[in-house]
């Protein structure tokens, strides 16, 4: 019985010895990474609730735009509360939807969240031995944004108060210059220290749930909470996550497609006419043009005109596999998510490395019964649908972030640019960190069919859908006008646009600029932006992807030159 | 060689200055906890002086280190969570209170087996009874209570009592009465069944039936902290009483198909489990608690934030009082905390088990290894569980969480312990001098 008796006490002992390296690896070898790393998941962000109340103790980097404004800052706030920082937006919502907030009480988003461990900065260098043995506060440091606050309130101008978005990059470089969206929101209420500040100000951005003077949960008729409403859900800024069809501006990504597959060259012929009944399918499935249009020509020559008809053909005819593939290189990326189709189409990382663009193109739908169950699946492969997806209808979705992705990509010969928010950290006295530097990203197309597809977006601008709007601008553009059909609408579009918002079309432009050399890629989206016809891209979205440009021309004289 | 009576007065006197450290960074939060401590610990020593003088004179005051660092936590989350919720109510001095009932359910104790546990043995189906049926009460409608989702209280006006609690120490005492009593006939009464030597049904039969009805109640109240722990104590206990492998084998072969029906069947041990692996996959809800309990570990770092630091925030640790109150060490006193207090349990373990040995009688050695086994194993479970090295289940770390029927009956344990204790070293003292 003593020999058990030992044994047993040597299993228990084991386990207990077993608790204290666990504890010495979370409180000693991995302390620093366990506090901060705080991943973000489906279900909800982990967030680290002890590290947010010392994280306002310490000192907060600043944030800076590439021209030098503070997009966010650090003041000291009155003593007698926990905190001795707050968190202040000088730019107000300019950037807002970049930027994000640091708050005591939602966490943390955008460029605060991406480059949390940065901002936060190391301890303060030791004062005495006893100092190296205790917390010491921190001294963050200074992250610098890739935005430009001249080009960014350019485009928040151009939009003029339509609900929209605005993106523009270098493609080289990845560097993200503008990421404008109407409606945008102030972060100051939100970063405030003051609890029922914060939640109102969460409240009237349609988060969270309603709550009274006292600070408790106002309680409905029913008993039950009652959630904070605004349709305009100014949290998801549009320009990075929107997900609405592309329209005729996705003829890029199938004209790409068509290219690469070796199938097409710029001159073949991609039929003529009014409908088009892809093979296989029943009279009713056939694609008609637009108000009975005949158009059709050349691929070039489809591209200028915008031509469903022939678009719908080229997919058909290159194939679901080849679209996919090129689109999925683009960064339009058809991953799926439990729940709905459209759910883990999520918006871009904000981190050094964006590998999720933001885009839709699912290859089939689950339909779910209304206890959330899968209730079966519809391939999306038919040569109906697969037409309909070649000129950015039906199911394609994505933001202008996604589609100014696609522009670059074209722009930057058929290299997919890695977009980045931050060019680079700077300590407080002002000397570099670390530079961010994301690389030149995959080969989606080849460098001969990203040029030809240049050549062919530049007929759009001199000849084409955009030709009106771009009459006269000094420096060579290539672009894309879109305009998507939606004739269903969400509750909350109703509410924003009103009960006849089925006949508004989403108007889209991409473009990049100077051909030759191209240094910015741009895409516009304003969302039920006209009536339904060919022309609205092209005078609703094209003009404001004017003013960005000829805003950045003035302000980089250089980079229009081409060499 | 200095009278373990007087090395027991020494440590306790250390304690006390542990505590008093305590207090002078917490100050008036942790007054009343304080001479409620010094008067309870101080009758105890004198008790124990009185009527167990030979027991050993580590028991006592590793018990107080344990209570004093678990005080202290509840008084450094009360100074907190009183600003931020208006209707906590301080924990400390109801600790306080629960233990004054402790001091004078373990004075009862060690009065009454002060002989050794021979009054024990005489009711030991009694206790076998008693211990089920409180088991069972939570599930009858008035009296039983749920709290968090777990129906596993007993409420009697303001007051409600964890009554696993209570079985958890009549069941060792059964046992160790019913093993001694039978172990001859169950380590050698077998049938041969194919290859395999099975005791005798008659003596396995009740002992299979407890176990079996322990557990069952437990999934039915929703306890799986409280049914593992019997579980695994029960089994080492019979282990150790009978000497058979048989036990352990069948013990790790019904844990795993216990484990594995688990799993399918009941959706919240799936969670614990998922939540075990993949914390971060669900942050907000089911793995908030363990979480949470890690970046409080994490921000507590090797010497910890202090009971009262300008950055501890002990009170946003869920369940930090009970379940978490290790995070809540780790927090408030770093890496050194939650060492001092593995190395106290470690400590109070080889007590319990040299205990065991030293004992010539079975009874004693079998209720010695007994409780060590329960206490070593709560401990452990739960310690496990917030370190992440077992899946997190809901039970108490003894003497150290907030808890009124916990620390009532880790006291009585203690009683019994020391009561043992006494009983054995007179006898071996009396052995000594009738040789001399």
């Amino acid at each position: 019985m003593d020999r058990r008796i030992r044994q047993i006490a040597g299993l228990i002992t084991i386990l207990l010895l077993a608790v204290t390296v666990s504890a010495g690896w979370v409180q000693g070898v991995r302390s620093e990474q366990i506090s901060s790393f705080e991943p973000q998941g489906p279900n909800g962000t982990a967030r680290n609730i002890f590290r947010i109340f010392q994280e306002c103790r310490w000192r907060r980097g600043p944030i800076l735009s590439i021209d030098g404004e503070t997009l966010a800052d650090t003041k000291r706030v009155a003593s007698g509360h926990h905190c001795i920082y707050q968190r202040t937006y000088p730019s107000g919502d300019v950037a807002s939807g970049v930027v994000g907030q640091w708050s005591l009480y939602f966490g943390k988003s955008g460029l605060e969240a991406a480059y949390n461990s940065d901002l936060v900065g190391g301890p303060a260098p030791a004062k005495s031995i006893a100092d190296l043995f205790r917390a010491r506060p921190r001294i963050g440091n200074t992250v610098v944004s890739t935005i430009d606050t001249r080009l960014q309130k350019a485009a928040v101008d151009a939009l003029s108060g339509r609900r929209g978005g605005v993106v523009a990059m270098n493609p080289k470089t990845g560097a993200v210059l503008v990421a404008a969206s109407v409606p945008s929101y102030d972060p100051n209420p939100l970063a405030s220290n003051d609890r029922s500040t914060a939640q109102d100000a969460e409240c009237k951005l349609g988060v969270g749930d309603e709550l009274d003077a006292k600070g408790d949960l106002k309680k409905g008729t029913d008993g039950k909470p009652i959630p904070c409403v605004n349709p305009q859900n100014p949290l998801l800024p549009v320009a990075l996550d929107a997900k609405r069809p592309p329209g005729s501006a996705f003829k890029v990504v199938t004209a790409a497609a068509a290219l690469d597959s070796g199938k097409f060259t710029p001159d073949t012929g991609t039929g003529f006419g009014g409908s088009y009944l892809p093979p296989g399918e029943i009279p009713q499935n056939a694609i008609h043009n637009f108000g009975g249009e005949i158009c059709g020509g050349s691929l070039a020559e489809a591209l200028k005109v915008s031509c469903n008809t022939s678009f719908a053909r080229v997919a058909v005819t290159i194939g679901a596999d080849q679209l996919y593939s090129t689109a999925a290189a683009m960064g339009l990326d058809q991953s799926q998510g439990k729940g709905s189709p459209f759910i883990g189409c999520d918006g871009p990382s904000l981190s050094d490395i964006g590998t999720t663009f933001g885009g839709c193109l699912p290859r089939e739908i689950t339909r779910f019964d209304s206890s959330g169950k899968k209730s079966g699946s519809e391939k999306l492969m038919t040569p109906a649908f697969l037409g309909r997806a070649g000129f950015g209808q039906w199911v394609v979705e994505t933001s202008p972030f996604g589609m100014a992705v696609v522009a670059a990509t074209v722009a930057n010969g058929g290299f997919v640019p890695r977009p980045r928010f931050a060019d680079r950290i700077i300590d407080p006295t002002g000397a570099t960190v670390r530079d961010i530097r994301t690389g030149i990203g995959a080969s989606a197309i080849s460098p001969q069919a990203a040029g030809e597809l240049a050549q062919m977006m530049r007929g759009v601008v001199t000849g084409g859908t955009a030709a009106g709007a771009f009459g006269g601008f000094p420096i060579p553009v290539a672009g894309k006008t879109g305009t998507a059909q939606a004739p269903s609408c969400s509750p909350d579009e109703v509410q924003i646009f009103g009960p006849g918002c089925g006949q508004f079309a989403h108007a889209w432009f991409i473009c990049f600029a100077p051909v030759q050399d191209p240094t910015i890629a741009v895409a516009v989206l304003v969302e039920r932006g006209g009536l339904l016809s060919n022309a609205t891209g092209g005078q609703v979205a094209a003009p404001i992807a004017r003013k960005v440009l000829e805003k950045y021309f003035e302000l980089y004289p250089t980079a229009g030159s081409a060499k | 060689m200095s009278h373990p009576r007087f090395r027991e007065f020494v440590l306790l006197i250390g304690v006390v200055v542990v505590f008093v450290i305590g207090v002078v960074q917490l100050g008036h939060w942790v007054i009343v906890p304080f001479f409620g401590f010094l008067a309870a610990f101080t009758v105890m020593h004198i008790a124990v002086r009185a009527w167990a003088p030979n027991a050993d004179p580590l028991l006592l005051p590793l018990a107080g280190l344990l209570t004093a660092i678990g005080m202290l936590q509840l008084a450094a989350i009360d100074r907190l969570q009183v600003t931020a919720a208006a209707s906590w109510k301080p924990l400390a001095p109801l600790q306080t209170g629960w233990l004054a009932f402790s001091a004078a359910a373990f004075l009862a104790t060690v009065y009454i087996f002060r002989t050794g546990l021979g009054p024990a043995w005489r009711v030991r189906y009694t206790l076998a009874l008693i211990g089920i049926v409180a088991m069972v009460a939570p599930l009858f409608p008035i009296i039983g209570t749920s709290i968090n989702g777990e129906r596993l209280w007993l409420r009697f006006g303001p007051l409600s009592f964890q009554p696993a609690e209570a079985t958890k120490v009549l069941l060792v005492l059964f046992l160790a009465a019913y093993l001694s009593e039978r172990r001859e006939l169950l380590g050698l009464a077998t049938r041969r069944v194919g290859p395999l030597l099975l005791p005798d049904v008659r003596y396995l039969a009740p002992l299979l039936g407890i176990i079996g009805l322990a557990l069952l109640i437990f999934v039915r109240q929703n306890d799986l902290g409280s049914s593992l722990l019997f579980f695994v104590a029960f089994m080492a206990i019979l282990w150790i009483g009978s000497g058979k492998a048989y036990y352990p084998v069948m013990g790790i072969i019904l844990f795993a198909i216990g484990v594995y029906i688990a799993l399918h069947a009941f959706g919240h041990v799936q969670v614990r489990f998922e939540a075990w692996l993949h914390p971060y996959a669900d942050p907000q809800k089911s793995g908030y608690q363990i979480l949470q309990g890690q970046y409080a570990m994490a921000d507590g770092g090797l010497s910890g934030q202090g009971l009262a630091g300008p950055d501890t925030q002990v009170h946003l640790i869920p369940f930090g009082w009970t379940d978490l109150i290790l995070a809540a060490v780790g927090h408030t006193l770093g890496l050194a905390g939650v060492l001092g207090v593995m190395m106290c349990f470690v400590v109070l373990l080889t007590r319990c088990f040299f205990i065991a040995l030293r004992s010539r009688s079975d009874l004693h050695a079998l209720a010695a290894a007994g409780f060590g086994i329960v206490l070593g194993v709560q401990a452990a479970l739960i310690a496990a569980g917030v370190t992440r090295v077992l899946p997190l289940t809901g039970v108490t770390l003894p003497f150290v969480s907030y808890g009124g029927s916990s620390l009532l009956s880790n006291f009585v344990i203690l009683g019994c312990l020391l009561a043992i204790s006494h009983s054995e070293n007179t006898t071996h003292l009396e052995l000594e001098e009738a040789l001399e």
